[in-house]
Order: C-alpha cells, then sequence, then structure tokens
C-alpha cells in the first residue's frame, strides 16, 4: 500500500477535459466534485482574517492526511514564521505554540475536528493584503511531508 | 440462546468472543459493501492510524464511507447501556456476524448482514423476555453521517441535507447518500439534540438518534430489523428501496449469504497439509479473506479492493499482488475481468494533473471513476499478470488481440523510463510532475512531497530501486511472450533483448559483498544504495542471480536485523535511517514477510520458508481471519495498519501452489511444471480441483510418489524434477520420488 492517498492539486481537476474525453464526462464529473469537496472542507472559506494579534485561519478538516503531526511550519508569502510565533488549536481546544509541538506531544488533526491557526509573521500583513499562507504537516507514521496552500485576501478581524 | 451454533464447513465460524473486546476488528465485506465493527457487537472500532486513534466504524458502500460509528443503547426501565458492554458471546463467519447480549431477564440477539442486492447492511434484533412479566426495552441507534468518498482520507463533510423518503431518512452530501430505513415506527427521531419529524433540513450534523419501545410480553419475544444502504447518488436513487417490512430479511439474507459463501468456498483447491496443519488452517483463513476484497461495485467495474477500511478502492499494484492468488482460488474469469477492467484506465496520453504518462496503468481506481496515476512500478506488473492469466488457461486469443494495443501503450511507457546508457528502470519525481502541471492556478492547493514512488513510497529510493529494475525484467519477459502469441517476432525481439539488457545490468550492479547481499537501489550515476531492504528478495527468487549468491543473500535476510519473529521489516534495525514506526523504514511487512518465503523456496530452502509462512498463518488466526498491513517494527502490534489488506494474504496463498507444491502451468504452450518443495520429514501432503482452463488437477505427494490426476481434455506435458512426462486427457500419473 502506499503512503499518498490523495495528492492532487485542487481546481486544476475542472480543467481536466481530457479525463472526461478518455474516461467518460462521469468521471469528470466526479473528479470535479471530489476536488471542490476538498477545497471546500479543508481551508474555511474567507477564514483569513489579519488583526492586531496576528493572522488567523481555520481549517475543517486536515489536509489529506489524519493523524499525528509532530512538526507544523507555517509561513507566510514564502516567508517561515518562527514556530514561538504560531498557534495551533484543534476542535475548539487551548492555543498550543508550534514550538511545543513534538514527537511525544504531536498535535492530532482528524476527520470534522477543526483546526484554528493564529500566526504573527515578522513583517506584518495589512488588511486587503492578497496573502499566501503555506502550512507543512509532518506525520509521526508517513514520513513524507503534507502541504496546504491557501491563497486568499486578508479580512479584518471581527470585532468581538 | 446460541446464534447459529451449527457448523459449516464452507462457511465456518472463523472468530468467538464470549466477552466484549471493542479493540479487536470484525469485518463483514460484500461485493460493493462493507461493515467495520468491533468484537463487541458494535459498529465502532476505534483504531490507531496514522499516529491517532480514529473512530473507523461503521458502514461503506461504492466506495464511500456512509456513516461513522453505528451504536446501540438499551434500556431496560433504568440507565441505557452501550451495546457492547452486555455481550456474552459474539460469532463471526464470513457470511454475517450474530451477537447474544443480556440485558436483566432480556436477551438480544443481534444478526448483521449485508443484503445481497443493496449497498449495505441490515442489523436485526430480537428479544427475547425470559421473565414472567411484561417488559419495556429502549432500543436507541446512534449513527455518525459521514458521506466521504474513502479515498479522500481525512475529510468529512460540514453540511447533509437530511429528508424524509417514504418512512425512512434519507442522508445526503458530497454526491452520494444513506438511507435509514426500520420494519418499526420509532418513538423519536432527533438530528442532534433537535426532534426530527421529516421535515427537510440541511446544515451540520453530528447524528442520527432514532429510539424504539419495545414491549415484551412474559416469555415472548419482538423483533427489530434496520437497513442502512448508500452509495453514490446517481445510481443510488434506482437501487436503494430494498424491501424491509415484516422484519424475515435479513435471515433471509443472511442464508443466500451463507450460500454464496459456501458455493464460492467449494469451488476453491482443498489443500491437506498433515505436517502443518497450522499452515492449513491459515490457507482457509487468507482465502476467505482475499475472496473479502473482491469488488464489483458497478456495471464493467470488477476487482479487488486493496484493504479494509481506510483503503477501500482498487490500487493498481495491491490488485497486481492479489491476481496470482485469485487464479489459484479458480477465479480465472474475475482475474481477466479485472485485468480488463485495469487496461479500461491505462493513460491512452499524458494527463499531467492526474500524474500520468503514456501506457501507465493507474495508481487507484474508485467508482466514478475517480482515478489516479502516478507510481514508478505498477504498470510493470500488468505484462506478466496477463500472461499468467492465459498460462493459467483462462482468457482467450480475442482477449489477448483485444489488449494488444495496451501492450504497446505499456511498450511506450517503459521506453518513456529507461535510461539508454544503463538500460535501467528510472523512478521517482511523479509527484513533482503533478505539481508542476498545476502550480500556482488553484486558491487552495494541497499534497503530499513523496520524491518516490515504488512499493515503499515513503522514502526516497531513486533512481533504479532493485524491485523495479526485477519488475522490468519480468515485464519483458512477458511482452516477449505475449507477442510471440500475437504472431509478432519483431516486438518480441525487442521485449527480449530488453530483458537479456536488464538482467545484465542486474547481475553487474547490485552486488554487495561487503554485505553478502543486494544493493537496494542504484543512483544514476551508478553509487549504491546501501540499504539491507527486503526488495532484494525478489531478484533473489527471480533467479536472476546464481546460486551461491542468491543462497547467500537469502542468508542475509534471515538475520535478526531484518527477520523478526512476527515478520520481515522494511528496513534493517541496524541502518542508520531504522525508525521502527515509520511506515516504510523499518516496520514489519506481512508482504515482506512473503518475499523471504518465496525466496527460501527459491534456494531450497523449505524449512526456512515453512517458519515464515507459519509466521503468517499464525496472525491470521490470532486477528480472527483477517491479517494487518503492517506492524511496528520493534513490537508485534499492528502500527498504522489496515486490519485487512491484500498484499498481507495474497503471497502467501501463491507461495502454497506455486513455492511449497511448486505448481507453474504453461497452458500456452500445454506444459506443467511440478517441483514440490517441501521440508524433510514431511509424510504427505494433497492439493485437490485445481482448475487449469478447462482442466481440474488433483496432486498427491508423499516422500516416495508424486501423484495427479488431470481431468483436461488436452493432454500436459508435465516438467519435473526427473525430466518430463506427457499426462493425457482424464488419466493419472504416478512419478516415483526416487527416481527424481
Amino acid at each position: 500500500m502506499t503512503a499518498r492517498s490523495f495528492r492532487l492539486d485542487l481546481a486544476l481537476l475542472r480543467e481536466g477535459i481530457e479525463v472526461g474525453w478518455e474516461f467518460g464526462a462521469h468521471s469528470l464529473v466526479e473528479l470535479a466534485r471530489v476536488a471542490e469537496y476538498i477545497e471546500r472542507e479543508v481551508y474555511t472559506a474567507g477564514s483569513l482574517v489579519g488583526g492586531p494579534g496576528g493572522l488567523k485561519f481555520r481549517l475543517g478538516n486536515p489536509p489529506l492526511r489524519l493523524g499525528a503531526f509532530h512538526r507544523l511550519v507555517v509561513s507566510v508569502d514564502g516567508v517561515i514564521v518562527p514556530p514561538r510565533s504560531a498557534t495551533v488549536s484543534v476542535g475548539g481546544g487551548a492555543p498550543r505554540a508550534l514550538d511545543s509541538v513534538s514527537r511525544s506531544e504531536p498535535v492530532e488533526l482528524l476527520p470534522g475536528r477543526g483546526a484554528a491557526f493564529t500566526v504573527r509573521p515578522e513583517t506584518p500583513v495589512p488588511v486587503g493584503a492578497l496573502t499566501t499562507v503555506r502550512l507543512e504537516l509532518h506525520n509521526v507514521a508517513i514520513p513524507p511531508r503534507v502541504w496546504l496552500e491557501i491563497r486568499d485576501r486578508v479580512r479584518p478581524e471581527p470585532t468581538p | 440462546m446460541n446464534p447459529s451454533p451449527s457448523e459449516d464447513p464452507f462457511d465456518p465460524v472463523i472468530w468467538r468472543s464470549p466477552a466484549p473486546d471493542p479493540k479487536r476488528p470484525i469485518l463483514l465485506a460484500g461485493l460493493s459493501a462493507f461493515a467495520q465493527m468491533a468484537a463487541d457487537g458494535e459498529l465502532s472500532w476505534r483504531r490507531e492510524s496514522r499516529g491517532a486513534v480514529f473512530d473507523w466504524g461503521g458502514v461503506y458502500a461504492e466506495g464511500v464511507r456512509l456513516t461513522g460509528p453505528w451504536t446501540v443503547h438499551l434500556s431496560l426501565g433504568g440507565r441505557a447501556r452501550p451495546l457492547g458492554e452486555s455481550l456474552v458471546s459474539l460469532v463471526v463467519r464470513r457470511s454475517r456476524v450474530e451477537s447474544v447480549h443480556h440485558l436483566g431477564e432480556v436477551d438480544v440477539l443481534q444478526q448483521l448482514v449485508l443484503p445481497p442486492e443493496g449497498r449495505g447492511l441490515a442489523r436485526r434484533f430480537e428479544l427475547f423476555n425470559r421473565s414472567d412479566r411484561t417488559q419495556v426495552v429502549e432500543l436507541t441507534s446512534t449513527l455518525e453521517p459521514f458521506l466521504s468518498p474513502v479515498l479522500v482520507e481525512g475529510i468529512r463533510p460540514s453540511s447533509f441535507r437530511v429528508q424524509e423518503e417514504r418512512g425512512a431518512l434519507r442522508a445526503r452530501a458530497v454526491g452520494s447518500s444513506f438511507r435509514f430505513a426500520a420494519d418499526l415506527l420509532p418513538s423519536g427521531v432527533w438530528l442532534d439534540e433537535a426532534p426530527w419529524r421529516g421535515e427537510s433540513r440541511e446544515g451540520a450534523l453530528s447524528k442520527v438518534v432514532h429510539r424504539y419501545s419495545l414491549e415484551l410480553p412474559a416469555r415472548d419475544h419482538r423483533a427489530l430489523a434496520w437497513l442502512l444502504t448508500g452509495g453514490r447518488d446517481r445510481r443510488a436513487e434506482l437501487r436503494l428501496d430494498l424491501p424491509l417490512g415484516d422484519g424475515t430479511d435479513p435471515a433471509r439474507w443472511a442464508a443466500q449469504a451463507a450460500a454464496e459463501w459456501a458455493a464460492w468456498t467449494s469451488g476453491t483447491p482443498v489443500l491437506s497439509l498433515p505436517d502443518a496443519p497450522e499452515v492449513e488452517r491459515g490457507y482457509a483463513l487468507a482465502r476467505g479473506a482475499l475472496r473479502m476484497l473482491y469488488y464489483a461495485p458497478e456495471p464493467g467495474f470488477r476487482a479487488l479492493q486493496a484493504g479494509f477500511p481506510w483503503y477501500a478502492a482498487v490500487w493498481g499494484r495491491d490488485l497486481a499482488w492479489m491476481l496470482p492468488a485469485v487464479l489459484w482460488m479458480n477465479d480465472s474469469g474475475w482475474a481477466v475481468d479485472s485485468l480488463r477492467t485495469m487496461f479500461g484506465f491505462q493513460a491512452p496520453e499524458r494527463i499531467p494533473i492526474l500524474g500520468a504518462e503514456v501506457g501507465e496503468m493507474p495508481m487507484q481506481v474508485s467508482p466514478g471513476p475517480i482515478l489516479l496515476y502516478g507510481t514508478s512500478d505498477t504498470t510493470l506488473y500488468y505484462p506478466e499478470r496477463l500472461l499468467r492469466v492465459l498460462a493459467h488457461g483462462g482468457g482467450s486469443a480475442e482477449m489477448l488481440r483485444s489488449l494488444e494495443p495496451h501492450l504497446r501503450r505499456v511498450r511506450q511507457w517503459i521506453d518513456a523510463k529507461s535510461v539508454p546508457e544503463s538500460g535501467l528502470l528510472l523512478h521517482g519525481g511523479e509527484v513533482e510532475g503533478i505539481r508542476e502541471a498545476t502550480a500556482g492556478i488553484a486558491r487552495v492547493a494541497c499534497g503530499i512531497d513523496a520524491p518516490d514512488t515504488t512499493i515503499w513510497d515513503s522514502v526516497d529510493r531513486r533512481d533504479h530501486a532493485i524491485d523495479v529494475q526485477v519488475l522490468g525484467w519480468q515485464a519483458e519477459r512477458a511482452l516477449a511472450r505475449l507477442h510471440e502469441l500475437l504472431g509478432q517476432p519483431e516486438e518480441a525481439r525487442v521485449a527480449h533483448e530488453h530483458a537479456e539488457r536488464l538482467a545484465a545490468a542486474l547481475r553487474a550492479g547490485y552486488r554487495w559483498p561487503e554485505e553478502r547481499y543486494l544493493f537496494d537501489s542504484l543512483s544514476r550515476s551508478g553509487n549504491p544504495l546501501r540499504h539491507v531492504r527486503p526488495n532484494a528478495l525478489l531478484a533473489v527468487s527471480s533467479g536472476l542471480f546464481p546460486e551461491p549468491l542468491a543462497r547467500e543473500a537469502f542468508q542475509r535476510a534471515t538475520e535478526e536485523d531484518l527477520s523478526t519473529p512476527w515478520g520481515v521489516r522494511t528496513l534493517s534495525s541496524r541502518d542508520p535511517e531504522f525508525r521502527p514506526l515509520a511506515y516504510h523504514s523499518g516496520p514489519v511487512w506481512p508482504i515482506a514477510t512473503s518475499w523471504a518465503a518465496q525466496a527460501a523456496f527459491a534456494v531450497g530452502e523449505p524449512e526456512r520458508a515453512l517458519e515464515y509462512l507459519a509466521l503468517m498463518a499464525r496472525a491470521y488466526a490470532e486477528e480472527g481471519g483477517l491479517a494487518n498491513e503492517c506492524y511496528r517494527g520493534d513490537a508485534p502490534e499492528p502500527w498504522n495498519s489496515c486490519c485487512l489488506l491484500g498484499f498481507s494474504v495474497a503471497p502467501f496463498l501463491t507461495n502454497l501452489f506455486e513455492g511449497l507444491f511448486g505448481l507453474r502451468p504453461d497452458l500456452t504452450n500445454g506444459r506443467l511444471s511440478v517441483r514440490p518443495n517441501f521440508p524433510r520429514g514431511w509424510s504427505s501432503a494433497r492439493l485437490q480441483n485445481v482448475r487449469l482452463g478447462a482442466g481440474t488437477l488433483h496432486l498427491g505427494w508423499t516422500p516416495e510418489e508424486l501423484s495427479l490426476t488431470w481431468t483436461g481434455d488436452v493432454p500436459l506435458l508435465l516438467e519435473h524434477a526427473g525430466g518430463e512426462r506427457s499426462i493425457a486427457p482424464n488419466s493419472r500419473v504416478r512419478i516415483s520420488q526416487s527416481r527424481t
């Protein structure tokens, strides 16, 4: 069995006309549906917000792989955010700094269990900026790195 | 009250639990659906996977996980108790599961069966009141809707649409749906905490609760049946409304399922190993486990699933490892259909977004179809598997002709991977290709950085892994023979030359004298990767290397850094990169254990082969007729492991036929090679009902004599250790072992 359960770039599947040509329209519909499903259910659309506490974004589900992760790395516009300057809160639990994550105390990401991230890049990102956030996850049981890239405009953080 | 105590030799009890064991997996599987449960009678099974514990229990159909855990609570005038806590007996057969529960003076019999026509699970309860007064039992079903494609690991929809449909509850999400029906009206239904009276509703939903109040007169009984069916929504509408009215259907379905299992089992070969009863029992368990993986989710789509629960899709590589065993189970028709299914998804051109090169066979196919490519080796298996089917007497000349264009595409795929200077096959970078094809276009993108995609695809074995080269050699040899059969001598000559070149490159470049082993891989510049992995055993058993070297390499693999009492590791524990919990960098994989057994037979060490096979057989028995995908590298405990993987049973079966009994049919030439490899000290062995083409072979062995009975309508030329002799149609031959 392979380590890669699913490894597709997402929106491009919609462009897979040749797939429909070769394997039937049903295949195209199903592939596009799966692509949309992942896109919709992993990153919570519009959740990238900025405010005094830094950038925040939410995931509704783990990206492509569930399980325990011993290392999480976040970068913003290509610059890695120091792990002490980023936190993750899983399933509404208390935020954990990414530098506290380890093999003995991994972060568990499971289906349907959301995760909220807060990151404080050394160079603040203004509200309204089109920003790329990249999250890299290292699983304790399967080595290859899992990654997620979100390109979205930073919205203002709602006032409580 | 005992559930079905009678024993059926063709659908026997494979597991019995006298007490709840919620950690032990129990599976029910049909051709398009399966149910994952635990040995406490619940459809809930919490299992470590990818390092975290998650509940994989529930009902799956057509490549869709319909539900998450589906649990039951029973209440008799007080606190509701989980069904699992009250279990006093669980009996598992391949066709059905039955459990008995005690609730005060009420006995509860639960029966679970997969409906033969529907895609889902029937769950029936029969409650017996042993007391002299009327009792009221509250029975509560709680299920978590899931409705997500199995291959999309780790994602559950955030929104579900629920509606009433002719007295049943229908839930929809992501192009799939399930329907929950019962033969009694519930006293109440709740969606999460809100009462539901049949109105349409859309939104987040974590549980669906149905509650039933059953009044049981003194010394009387009542029954309640549920039917949960579903799958991809496009077809689901046509098929889901199975009858469920009088509460008797599940019993009828159970009888039908038992009859189907019995019919299949009675058509398979019968193996008798008086000197290794454990292995004989392992044969029966592995055979049943393999059959659970047979898959026919829609017309024209027949193959085998890779495993349960999270690899419940057709994986091209895994299927290739299963097909030889399918043939030995007398199912050449299923093997032919599987080949047609997979060649139907061979990429006729480059499809970069799916990682496909011209001629590539798919890594994974699910109903839809949903398909993906991008492995280093899957394509290489298929010429040999096609030839094997023909050699077994399956398929036909017409089938071969119809697949000829596909063989040409395989040729293209191989040629594109071949390095002209060395003749070796290059691999790696398949995933990067997908990334490059899709970079910068998506708003949300995700991926896994697997640099290489051999069978151990979580590790980097670039550029020329030994097993990929052996597969390439086998593919070329098969192509040569297939083109001969097609009357294409030039294509055959080219394939033969490629095979010779690969063989020479393997012999010249992979010897590792210091380790008395073979290198795991070479870089493109020729530098070896010095890792002791079991993959080199495939080269040992291929016969590519001279016997002293092959024997020495096998001996090296038996050392305790690679071979453990619970199987063979994916990497030597002496290797600096050994990690006992890292998927392919140290854990024990049963498929690697079967490679060791195969290599042992190849170098003439059947005693060692039987040791490996016996430990696999013991695992099947301990695991209740299932077979883990892998175990920790430092302890005999499953880790990040599906509870059943075809990899873990099919090569075991193939080893019994091809290694132990030494059978190699080539009906394209009218030949059968029989070179048994029984350990010293064995007294006898027997194999009956092996179907080869239109005939059937029965084989008996003692140290003195080999006897074969052949019922075919054409003669066979037997090749045995002492020479050759013909066996006429419908005749028997005896070959003295002393003369051989």
